[in-house]
């Protein structure tokens, strides 16, 4: 079975989540928009969450890394092969003195924040995918302007003539058919 | 009180923001000619800086002016100098996204593509005034067969750990923040090998629900950790002076004082860079006079914070009353070199409260001077804290004065080459204006 895209224009922002909530509302499993800008109240991403215990596990990688260092508490055991920590009399202040601890602990956990960040977004969205198959409609190119998309995908023959007439009565300013 | 500028010109809509923004990346902008002049001459600095490195590596850093007391010099006072130039431009990015004002919106790219680079400059620096330069990975925590760590307690290992994460935050939310701005110049390209070339760089952003709903939450967020980032890195900077034991560097208003003189160059650097690129690049209808006045009121009240730190140094001097502290301060108030701050204060303090009155902050050339003069005069605020307060340290054996050498103004030179020439070339390859939030504040412009 081929897979197929109807890909429908919309003029505004307005018409476009309207189609795109009425076609949720008839059934159509996958109603992808593609538009120049967020469509409002977009939420629910973990992301967030996921950044704030990067930066937590970040945090206390900073904190554990301090300790093993300057103090042999680890030596004995087999973390010891990671060369093993060592006190210094740092004017007259305690091995673990947390105070001084703080910076590294605070730049560490938001380097890790910053990354989780990043690289969740990437595999979140599976990027990079340089090519789709939506690519090929030379009207898509809108999509990063003003122009306001949706697309259906299917395999089924029948929905993308049912997604197809749908669109036509919508109406939707543009329609197109691609192989998927 | 005063009538409202526009934050945008009205007639814009976002299908006029994408083309002209995208048209000046994809080399459809009326002429070129006026950043050749300026890239090449950058291009030519930046070589002065890669002989100076070169003749360094060969000779060590025996042809700096570092010596005894004076062992930091010209590459600490420029480091700290570029690093408080970048947070200017993460302040305005991050902090003023997270206050959801209007006018940052045109202005943010511009000014994290200038963090980027003075970042650069700022992280290079205190590599190659090591000894050894090579060995700068040493300050990594890392197990390695000296068995030896990084002692965790000096705030030269936390300047380390805050300058990587600064630099590696700001490159991974100026890059975000692009990625929508890429895909649109990809689809707007017109040859192939834009098509590619700015493809590969947008990584396939689309436009999907998914990537913006992401996409808004990791940003959002990013800006909130980029905010608190930037005050530490330079609080930070401010404690690798006040950890020392040297009378005027040993003070608790380090951190908030290097963090307002940090915004304050930041912001008038800035300035330097959207005035003239609004004008060579047709962008004014996006970065108008109000964006001007907003950063003219943002320098006068950073201004008045520096202004009061300044008097708090003085202040703590006195008040602390260490012999050893009011020699120093005597000497760079009423000695030989006085004039540098002297030249602070009026700089820094004085002139810039002229953006009191409206007709000063509209006219831009006078606007401009003031904030060339912040810039140098942030530059001799430093040349006061780094080359001027070691030259009179507890012991009277040990006083001397710093005279700087032809190699450390080269390689001054040079990095200015390296941040006008790395400026100048991602702000002619890549949207210069966030094209994707200027479509959204001019889509509620319009249907306001």
């Amino acid at each position: 079975m081929t897979a197929h895209i109807v890909l429908g224009a919309f003029e505004s922002e307005a018409a476009l989540t309207q189609a795109a909530t009425y076609l949720r509302d008839l059934g159509f499993p996958i109603v992808e928009t593609y538009t120049p800008s967020a469509l409002i109240e977009a939420r629910g991403s973990p992301l967030p969450a996921v950044m704030f215990a990067a930066g937590l596990v970040g945090a206390a990688a900073g904190l554990c890394l301090q300790i093993y260092a300057v103090t042999d508490w680890f030596n004995g055991s087999l973390w010891g092969l990671l060369g093993g920590g060592y006190g210094v009399d740092i004017g007259g202040r305690p091995n673990i003195f947390w105070p001084s601890f703080i910076p590294f602990v605070f730049e560490t956990g938001l380097l890790f924040a910053m990354v989780a960040g990043f690289f969740g977004f990437i595999l979140l969205n599976r990027l990079p995918r340089l090519y789709d198959p939506i690519d090929e409609s030379d009207a898509f190119r809108e999509a990063s302007r003003d122009g306001w998309f949706l697309a259906i995908r299917t395999e089924d023959e029948r929905v993308r003539d049912y997604a197809r007439e749908v669109l036509h009565d919508l109406p939707a300013a543009r329609i197109e058919e691609l192989a998927g | 009180m005063s009538e409202v500028l526009p934050v945008v010109l009205s007639g814009e809509t976002p299908r006029s923001v994408t083309n002209r923004v995208t048209g000046v990346a994809l080399g459809q902008a009326p002429s070129y000619l006026w950043w050749w002049c300026a890239f090449l001459p950058s291009l030519g600095l930046l070589g002065i800086g890669a002989f100076s490195v070169i003749w360094l590596f060969l000779n060590g850093i025996q042809i700096f002016g570092n010596d005894w007391p004076n062992v930091w010099g010209f590459p600490i006072l420029v480091y700290v100098w570029w690093i408080g130039i970048a947070s200017g431009g993460t302040f305005i990015s991050a902090f003023f996204f997270l206050t959801r004002v209007e006018w940052r919106t045109s202005i943010n790219r511009i000014a994290e593509t200038m963090t980027l680079f003075s970042a650069a400059c700022a992280g290079i620096y205190p590599i190659l005034h090591l000894g050894r330069p090579w060995f700068f990975y040493w300050l990594t925590p890392y197990p390695n067969t000296m068995n030896l760590w990084p002692q965790f307690k000096s705030p030269l290992v936390w300047d380390f750990i805050a300058v990587l994460a600064y630099i590696v935050g700001s490159i991974l939310f100026w890059y975000l923040g692009l990625l929508p701005d890429l895909a649109a110049t990809r689809d707007q390209a017109k040859t192939r090998s834009q098509q590619i070339a700015y493809g590969v760089a947008a990584l396939g952003f689309r436009g999907s629900r998914e990537e913006w709903l992401h996409f808004r939450a990791v940003y959002g967020v990013m800006a909130a950790i980029m905010a608190p980032m930037v005050c530490s890195v330079h609080s930070v900077v401010g404690l690798d002076f006040a950890g020392g034991n040297m009378p005027g560097w040993h003070g608790t208003e380090y951190p908030p004082f290097f963090v307002f003189g940090a915004v304050f160059s930041g912001f008038a650097a800035v300035m330097l860079l959207i005035i003239p690129l609004r004008r060579f690049w047709g962008l004014g209808a996006y970065i108008t006079a109000h964006h001007v006045d907003v950063l003219c009121r943002l320098m006068l009240t950073t201004s008045l914070c520096l202004a009061y730190a300044y008097m708090m140094e003085a202040f703590s001097v006195y008040y602390g009353h260490d012999p050893s502290e009011i020699k120093m301060f005597a000497a760079r108030i009423g000695g030989f070199d006085s004039g540098i701050y002297w030249a602070t204060i009026v700089l820094n303090c004085v002139i810039p409260q002229l953006f009191w009155f409206r007709a000063f902050r509209r006219f831009t050339p006078l606007v401009l001077l003031i904030c060339f003069g912040i810039v140098v005069g942030m530059w001799l605020e430093r040349y006061g804290i780094v080359i001027q307060v070691p030259h009179k340290t507890q012991l009277p054996s040990a006083w001397g004065v710093f005279h700087p050498t032809f190699w450390d103004w080269a390689l001054f030179a040079g990095t200015i080459g390296l941040f006008a020439s790395g400026f100048l070339l991602t702000i002619r390859l890549v949207p210069a204006i966030s094209i994707s939030e200027m479509r959204e504040l001019i889509a509620r412009k319009m249907a306001a």
